[in-house]
C-alpha cells in the first residue's frame, strides 16, 4: 500500500467534467430535503413569531439557555479531546497492522456501529443505573475489604454522557485517522532514524505532524456530530445535564416553540460551520469536500 | 568542515529470513575516505548488505565496524551514519531548509550554527535559493540534491547510498553523478553506492564490489575488474564479453594455447597464463577484436549479421561458420571501412586478449 511518495499525487483524482449532469440528482435531492428545510429554520428563526431577533435576544439574555449551549459545546470538546486520545494509538496500531490482524482490529472498531444508537445507550443506563453493573461491582470489591458501599448516582450525569457519546464517537475518530496514517511513508520513519532521530523524536518529528490532517478530520467529524448529538444526552444526561438538541426538541415538540428552536438550531448550526472553517484551513480542504493533502 | 572518512569492515557478515539466505557469509573491508559501490541484479544482496550496514536489518550472524567500532548491537539513530534514499525521503511537511536542518535539530545544535551550516549546505548543492519551498515544488534531481545536502550537513563519517538516482532520467543521472563526485571530493566521507547500473559504479567509485545470489562475488577497482573479471558472471555483468564455454585446451602454434569452445570455435591465446580450474569460458571484449587488415595473427572468419550504432559507437555482430557470435565494438570514427549485412570479414585479436576464467 505504498501510495503517495512525495512529488506524485499533485491531483489526486477528478471526475471528468463530462460526468458532472450525474450529480443533478443528489443535488436536487438535497435541494428539496435538506437545504430547503434548513433555510425555513433560519428564516423562522427571525420571524416567529414577531420578525425581529426576538428569539435571540430571549436566548442570550437567558442563563438557562446559555447554559445548555455552553454545555453543548463543553461536552463535544471532552468527547472530542477523549476520542482523540483514546482513538490514536488504536489506529497506530491499526495503521501498521496487516493481514489478520487488521482484520480483528478493523472488525473491533467497526461491529459497534452496526448496533443501534439508543440500544448502546440503554446499555450504558444498564452499567451505570443505581443498582447497575458498575455500583455493584464497586460494591463487590468494598466487600471483600469489609467496608458498605452506597450506590453513587451516576445517572443523570456528565460523566455517563461522556462515556457513552466516547463509545459511539470513537470509530468515526479512528477510522480518518487510519486513513491518514496509511498514507504515511513508513520510508520517512527509516530516513529520520539514520538521521539521527530516536523512535520519540521520529514520531513527534515526522509521523505525528504528517497524521495531522487525519487528526483534524476526525475531531472535526466528531465535534460536529457531537454537537448535534440527541439520544445519549437525552437518556443519560437528565435535565441538568441538557445538550441543545434535546432543549430543540423540547422547544419544538413539546412548548410548539418553533421560533426559540429554530434560532437555537441556526446557533448550533453556526458553531459547525466555524468548527468546519477551522477544519477546512488545517488540511486544505475545499468546499467541494475531495481531499487533498497539501 | 572536510570530515575524514571512517573506515567500515564487515566480518562474516550473514542474513537470512526464514532459512532463506539474503546475505551469505561476507567479508569487506572499505578505506577511510573511499568511494566503494555495490552492484549486481536486482535480488543479490546489496540492499540487505547496505540495510545491515544503515541498521536497519539486523545480521543473523557477523560483525560491522565502523572507525574500528563494533555497531551491530547499535541502533541507527546512533549510527552517525548518512544515507540518500532512491525515494529522496524527503519529509513533505517540512520546507527544504527544515529538512536539512532536521539532523542538526536532533543535535541540539545552537539555531545560529544550524542557519549557517544549513545554508552552506544548500549552496554546496546549488540550492541556496530554494530553503522556504517545500519538497514537492522540486524537481526529482533538486529533491535528490536536498536528500544529498542533508544526509551530509552533520559530517557523517560513513554515507550509504541507496540507488540515489534510480529514478531520474539519463541525462539528469550524468549530472547528479558528477555532482556526488563532487560531493565526495569536498567532504572527504566514505561513501558505500549501491547501484544496479554498471556504468555509474564505474564511473564513479574507487573499487566496486560484484554481487549475485546473496555473495560478494568479486571486489575491485573498476579497471580491475573489467580486465580481469573472477567469472563469467562478472565478466558478463561489467561491461560487454563476448563469452564461449572451453571445451578444450591444447598446444598451439608457436607456444601459444589453442582454445577450443563449444560451439566448435578455434581461439588462440597466450600460454604461461594461469588457468583456474574447472569448467572455463573464453571471454573476448567487444573492442579486443577488429577488421583483420593483414593476414598476420589469428583471426575469426564469419558473416555481418547485425550492425548498431549508438552515440560513438559501432557494434557488429558477426556470425561464424561454426554458429558462434562475436559482437565487435568501436569507435564511430574507425567506422569508415564500411561493412554491410551480409559481407564475409574477418577479425583479428590479440592472444592476450583472450581470457581464459572461471565459469562459476
Amino acid at each position: 500500500m505504498r501510495r503517495t511518495a512525495p512529488g506524485e499525487d499533485k491531483a489526486g483524482w477528478q471526475l471528468s467534467r463530462r460526468y458532472n449532469w450525474l450529480l443533478i440528482a443528489p443535488a436536487f435531492f438535497l435541494l428539496v430535503f435538506f437545504l430547503w428545510p434548513l433555510m425555513r429554520v433560519v428564516v423562522r428563526s427571525f420571524v416567529d413569531p414577531a420578525p425581529g431577533l426576538a428569539n435571540y435576544q430571549a436566548i442570550l439574555a437567558s442563563p438557562v439557555y446559555l447554559r445548555v449551549l455552553y454545555n453543548t459545546v463543553e461536552t463535544a470538546a471532552v468527547v472530542t479531546l477523549l476520542c482523540l486520545l483514546i482513538g490514536y494509538p488504536i489506529a497506530y496500531v491499526m495503521a501498521r497492522a496487516q493481514g489478520v490482524k487488521l482484520r480483528i482490529v478493523a472488525a473491533l472498531v467497526v461491529i459497534p456501529l452496526w448496533t443501534s444508537v439508543v440500544i448502546r445507550s440503554y446499555a450504558w443506563m444498564v452499567v451505570f443505573q443505581r443498582r447497575g453493573v458498575l455500583n455493584e461491582g464497586i460494591g463487590t470489591v468494598m466487600a471483600l475489604f469489609g467496608e458498605s458501599h452506597t450506590p453513587i448516582q451516576f445517572l443523570p450525569g456528565a460523566l455517563a454522557v461522556h462515556v457513552g457519546m466516547v463509545h459511539i464517537m470513537l470509530p468515526f475518530m479512528i477510522l480518518p485517522l487510519v486513513a491518514s496514517m496509511r498514507n504515511i511513508d513508513r520510508r520517512l520513519m527509516r530516513a529520520a532514524g539514520v538521521l539521527g532521530a530516536d523512535p520519540i523524536q521520529s514520531f513527534l518529528r515526522v509521523f505525528l505532524p504528517l497524521s495531522l490532517p487525519g487528526v483534524s478530520a476526525g475531531s472535526a467529524l466528531v465535534f460536529m456530530m457531537s454537537l448535534g448529538f440527541y439520544v445519549t444526552p437525552a437518556l443519560l444526561g437528565g435535565p441538568r445535564h441538557m445538550m441543545s438538541a434535546v432543549l430543540i426538541e423540547q422547544q419544538a415538540n413539546q412548548l410548539l416553540n418553533w421560533g426559540l428552536a429554530s434560532a437555537l438550531a441556526t446557533l448550533l448550526l453556526l458553531v459547525t460551520l466555524a468548527i468546519y472553517a477551522v477544519h477546512a484551513r488545517i488540511s486544505g480542504v475545499g468546499l467541494a469536500g475531495a481531499g487533498g493533502r497539501a | 568542515m572536510t570530515s575524514r572518512g571512517a573506515d567500515l569492515v564487515v566480518e562474516r557478515l550473514s542474513k537470512s529470513y526464514g532459512g532463506q539466505a539474503a546475505l551469505r557469509p561476507t567479508d569487506l573491508a572499505i578505506k577511510a575516505g573511499e568511494f566503494f559501490s555495490l552492484i549486481g541484479p536486482s535480488g543479490s544482496g546489496k540492499s540487505t548488505l547496505l540495510g545491515c550496514i544503515a541498521g536497519f536489518v539486523t545480521p543473523t550472524a557477523g560483525r560491522i565496524a565502523i572507525a574500528g567500532a563494533d555497531v551491530v548491537d547499535v541502533p541507527p539513530y546512533r549510527r552517525n551514519i548518512g544515507m540518500v534514499f532512491q525515494n529522496y525521503a524527503l519529509f513533505p511537511h517540512l520546507s527544504v531548509f527544515e529538512n536539512v536542518a532536521f539532523p542538526l535539530r536532533l543535535r541540539k545544535i545552537g539555531s545560529a550554527e544550524i542557519q549557517d551550516r544549513v545554508k552552506r549546505m544548500l549552496e554546496t548543492v546549488r540550492l541556496a535559493e530554494y530553503g522556504d519551498r517545500s519538497p514537492a515544488q522540486l524537481s526529482g534531481g533538486q529533491q535528490q540534491r536536498v536528500a544529498l545536502a542533508r544526509s551530509a550537513v552533520y559530517d557523517p563519517q560513513l554515507l550509504l547510498m541507496d540507488e540515489p538516482l534510480g529514478a531520474l532520467d539519463k541525462n539528469l543521472r550524468e549530472e547528479m553523478q558528477y555532482e556526488i563526485r563532487r560531493f565526495h571530493a569536498n567532504m572527504g566521507a566514505t561513501i558505500v553506492y549501491v547501484t544496479h547500473d554498471q556504468d555509474e559504479a564505474a564511473t564513479m567509485s574507487h573499487r566496486i564490489g560484484i554481487m549475485r545470489d546473496g555473495a560478494l562475488v568479486q571486489t575491485g577497482a573498476p579497471r580491475e575488474l573489467y580486465e580481469n573479471p573472477a567469472n563469467a558472471f562478472v565478466a558478463g555483468f561489467l561491461g560487454e564479453a563476448n563469452l564461449y564455454d572451453v571445451r578444450d585446451l591444447r598446444p598451439g602454434p608457436g607456444g601459444a594455447l589453442k582454445v577450443v569452445t563449444v560451439d566448435g570455435l578455434e581461439l588462440e591465446a597466450e600460454a604461461g597464463k594461469a588457468v583456474p580450474a574447472g569448467s572455463l569460458v573464453a571471454c573476448v571484449r567487444p573492442e579486443a577484436v577488429s577488421l583483420a587488415g593483414t593476414d598476420a595473427g589469428p583471426v575469426i572468419a564469419g558473416t555481418v549479421e547485425d550492425i548498431i550504432f549508438t552515440a560513438g559507437t559501432v557494434r557488429c555482430r558477426i556470425a561464424t561458420p561454426q554458429g558462434a557470435r562475436v559482437l565487435m565494438r568501436r569507435p564511430l570514427e574507425r567506422h569508415r571501412q564500411a561493412v554491410a549485412v551480409g559481407d564475409a570479414v574477418k577479425l583479428s585479436y590479440r592472444p592476450a586478449d583472450i581470457l581464459l576464467i572461471a565459469k562459476e
